[in-house]
């Protein structure tokens, strides 16, 4: 073969790669199922720490609040809910829902889970 | 002349083949895209997604704003209502909590009666402007092709801010004020509006209960508690929807046994409730049934 057709060889070659990628990475990419709410998008998992703000307020339980935000991650509990309450800062959520994250994060920073709140 | 020709497209196009192969596997295989706190609610494994629902039921008896529920359970995948229904009935076929299966129940009636969100107070200080809303905007993180996951919803965005709050505990009705209170559902107790002693040789000594709500809409998941000398049970409405819609629940009487059946937190009590005597088409007789229809003014 010649050098020419050797190089028209290889840029095909890249193009398909090209192609291949871009299929598997923004046409059609793997979907996950199954999934745990760890690995939940920022804004969901935003959403879930304020599900339980929202019955925290009513509870006023750190340990059943700590237990249920233990589902998004190994971090401290206070740590997940300190996120989302960034996040509900930083992407101007009502201030009643901004609140209630403060509420809930002050209440986890205080929490221990041996020995309930000192 | 020509067969050189040909051959030159044949290796540009295993050329092309070859590279789309190597392409693909390395963006499935080798490199997939990074989930890794990418994922939405409708890609949760079955047991998340069961404690997802339960959280936004508890957060809804917490807050009673209905449509952030609404939207919350949209994000799951599925019809809410159903899916509600089915992990009640779940829940109580494994035994679990009173409580679980109250809030879930809670939420189900709320989503079929609307009129139970209007004489909902909590609503007052939730406006239809305090529900988490679809924002088109680029997502925070990069984004993925959510159409593949699940509904098109997917940023839970930031509300808009609503005037002057009145404190949550003026707001919220007594009854979410004290969720561990036996409510069996928002809204008025029900009334008795029939009761009717039937025959029916293949079901004998049947209670028949149907709950309608104040919308003329079938109960389902409520309790009712049916005690007798030495016993009690309790029966949800909506198990089984195939013999008599989602309002409807069931009870075997023995004969010669008086039964009294409680509904809406006991403030719905109708006692000496007995089998009729009924004979059949060969004159022996057997255990008649009862018919009772209750609906919540």
């Amino acid at each position: 073969m010649s050098p020419q057709r050797w190089f028209f060889f290889l840029l095909s070659i890249l193009a398909g790669m090209g192609m291949g990628l871009l299929y598997g990475w923004e046409l059609n990419p793997v979907q996950y199922v199954d999934t745990a709410p760890n690995t939940l998008r920022e804004d969901f998992r935003a959403d879930y720490a304020l599900m339980v703000a929202e019955i925290y307020q009513t509870e006023q339980n750190p340990q059943n609040a700590a237990r249920r935000l233990a589902l998004l991650g190994s971090q401290p509990p206070a740590e997940i809910a300190s996120a989302a309450l960034q996040f509900s800062r930083a992407n101007g959520y009502d201030e009643r829902d901004i609140q209630r994250l403060q509420t809930l994060t002050l209440a986890l920073q205080i929490f221990s889970p041996a020995g309930g709140l000192p | 002349m020509n067969a050189p020709q040909k051959a030159g497209y044949w290796y540009l196009l295993t050329g092309l083949l070859l590279g789309l192969m190597a392409g693909l596997l390395y963006a499935w295989w080798v490199a997939p895209v990074d989930f890794q706190n990418a994922s939405t609610p409708a890609s949760l494994r079955a047991d998340f997604k069961d404690e997802y629902r339960l959280l936004a039921a508890s957060a809804y008896a917490a807050n009673g704003n209905l449509e952030r529920a609404r939207v919350r359970l949209a994000l799951l995948g599925g019809d809410p209502l159903s899916m509600l229904a089915e992990q009640t009935q779940r829940l109580m076929a494994g035994n679990a909590s009173a409580e679980s299966v109250r809030l879930l129940s809670l939420l189900a009636e709320a989503f079929q009666s609307p009129t139970v969100e209007v004489a909902n107070p909590g609503n007052a200080s939730t406006s239809q402007t305090d529900v988490p809303q679809v924002n088109s905007s680029a997502s925070p993180l990069p984004t993925l092709d959510d159409a593949a996951f699940a509904p098109p919803v997917t940023q839970l965005a930031p509300v808009t801010p609503v005037p002057s709050q009145p404190t949550l505990a003026a707001l919220l009705p007594t009854r979410i004020l004290a969720p561990h209170a036996p409510s069996a559902t928002p809204g008025a107790p029900f009334a008795l509006l029939d009761q009717i002693s039937f025959c029916a040789p293949e079901n004998p000594g049947l209670l028949e209960i149907r709950l309608l709500n104040a919308a003329d809409v079938p109960a389902v998941g409520i309790p009712i508690i049916i005690t007798w000398p030495g016993g009690e049970e309790t029966i949800f409405t909506g198990l089984k929807p195939d013999i008599g819609g989602n309002g409807y629940a069931d009870f075997e009487m023995t004969p010669g046994v008086e039964y009294v059946l409680q509904l809406s937190a006991n403030t719905t009590r109708i006692t000496g409730l007995l089998t009729s005597t009924c004979v059949d088409s060969a004159g022996s007789a057997y255990p008649g049934g009862l018919q009772l229809e209750f609906q919540q003014p």
